[in-house]
């Protein structure tokens, strides 16, 4: 594949998010979140408050009586849940397809986003972190596949397969000249998100040292990557090609059965969030293939 | 005296429709007409459980070898461990009117994470938790495409019983009558 500096240059033709979407990630991902600034953006988008009151409404939250009032809406969803719709809504279809380039099965990339995320904040409110910067650093940190998934629809050029054994991020700069964490934290820097939030996306798969740059938030999100690995989140073509720092454990005081039982919520919040946090009218279609929630009952798909 | 099985016919077409099963989850199905598969098995362990005279079908996916590790969820989400899951799985077979001791069982997945190092070993402990259950009930994995660091997709003909694994593009049958 010799086209290999376009796949870098396809950040310059990824379609920007719409400009809540932006501003409300900004928000959410900032050291001190605002629930009351995060609300006045909502209110600034017509699509993210009908699917806030949507969800508000829905009768998988069990909420007596319906509202109409937005701030409210918030309270009862939380800013975790409005940061998924943001991001849902801003990506769609752009995210759902994501990791076609990596043979990710159609909205599959989305599970592993919303799986980690959930891991992410778990693991950040247990370590002392700020948890809904922790929930979008992670929700956000397989971006950098969006730039291949272009270059893959733009040239039809395909990814090759990589070798049992190797790092897939090192396969990738090898191969490529470029990888997608490098890839994702330059698309979030243009979105204008915060610097730590940006560089736990540029280390997710690699988090360093405290000493050279390293933080609690960049372990957290590494952790809740191989967390949502461990559920079977988000498997392409890369399978299980990133190595889990045992460091980054250390630094955080995570010992495997920690792990592990991060792993068993990543997929408890992927089961919660089809279960019934989706609008079946606009969710069902691109999921038709998908693992099914918690109550999974038998059907069929052809 | 036992009867012989009926004849087992050919692979249907990959097209046919098809019984998901998730991650945590397990399926049964006394249906003929369909393929059971799962996909994303990275680590988590794919079990496949066939009767050839009845043609009931069955499939679990579990994540974790033991349960212990998180009562509350292994009670809420039995499938998640193998050594609930798999249980379960012959349970379901029995109810379909299987007879556990003409069972096919095949096994796919159990990939480790790269440069593991030993910290881990997810695969490796779901192997072995599937090796001590089907010893314990006295089960003979037919066919089994276990380790590496590669996901798996896994899929069984519930009419003839072929099973198959796709892995890096590249689909190939791991057990046929």
């Amino acid at each position: 594949m010799g086209c290999l500096m376009n796949i870098a240059e396809t950040l310059d033709r990824l379609p920007p998010l719409p400009a809540a979407a932006t501003r409300l990630l900004r928000e959410l991902g900032s050291p001190d979140a605002d629930l009351d600034e995060a609300v006045r953006i909502i209110r600034t988008d017509e699509s993210l408050t009908a699917s806030v009151l949507r969800t508000a409404n829905s009768a998988a939250l069990g909420a007596r009586g319906r509202t109409l009032d937005l701030r409210a809406a918030v309270v009862r969803l939380g800013a975790r849940t409005v940061a998924h719709q943001a991001l849902e809504l801003a990506a769609a279809p752009t995210f759902r397809d994501a990791g076609v380039a990596f043979d990710v099965r159609r909205g599959e990339q989305w599970r592993a986003a919303i799986g980690g995320a959930r891991a992410a904040e778990e693991l950040g409110i247990r370590c002392g972190a700020e948890p809904e910067r922790c929930f979008v650093a992670a929700l956000l940190r397989d971006i950098g596949r969006l730039a291949f998934d272009l270059h893959h629809q733009q040239t039809g050029a395909e990814i090759p397969r990589p070798p049992a054994g190797e790092d897939f991020v090192a396969f990738e700069h090898r191969t490529f000249g470029v990888d997608h964490p490098t890839l994702g934290a330059d698309l979030a820097t243009r979105w204008g998100l915060p610097a730590e939030v940006c560089a736990a996306i540029r280390h997710h798969h690699h988090p360093p040292a405290r000493d050279e740059g390293g933080s609690v938030l960049l372990d957290v999100v590494h952790l809740a990557d191989a967390a949502a690995r461990f559920a079977g989140l988000g498997l392409g073509c890369d399978g299980l090609l990133y190595p889990v720092s045992t460091a980054a454990m250390d630094r955080l005081g995570v010992d495997r059965g920690d792990l592990e039982r991060l792993a068993l919520s990543a997929a408890v919040a992927v089961f919660e969030l089809e279960a019934g946090l989706n609008d079946p009218d606009d969710s069902a279609a691109s999921r038709s293939d998908s693992p099914q929630p918690a109550d999974r009952s038998a059907r069929r798909t052809a | 005296m036992p009867q012989p099985a009926p004849s087992i016919p050919s692979p249907r077409p990959i097209g046919a429709p098809k019984l998901v099963v998730g991650v945590a989850d397990l399926q049964s199905t006394g249906d003929r007409t369909i393929r059971v598969i799962t996909h994303a098995l990275g680590s988590c362990i794919g079990v496949t459980a066939w009767d050839p005279r009845t043609r009931a079908t069955g499939m679990l996916h579990y994540m974790l070898p033991e349960s212990k590790i998180s009562p509350d969820k292994a009670e809420r989400q039995p499938a998640m461990f193998g050594d609930l899951g798999v249980p379960l799985l012959l349970e379901r077979m029995k109810a379909l009117g299987a007879d556990t001791r003409r069972l096919v069982v095949c096994a796919a997945g159990g990939a480790e994470v790269v440069a593991d190092g030993g910290t881990f070993r997810i695969g490796a402990r779901n192997r072995t938790i599937l090796r001590k259950l089907a010893w314990k009930h006295g089960l003979l994995l037919a066919a089994d495409d276990t380790g590496g660091n590669f996901s798996r997709t896994l899929s069984i003909d519930a009419e003839c019983g072929t099973v198959r694994i796709r892995t890096q593009g590249e689909e190939r049958t791991l057990w046929a009558a």
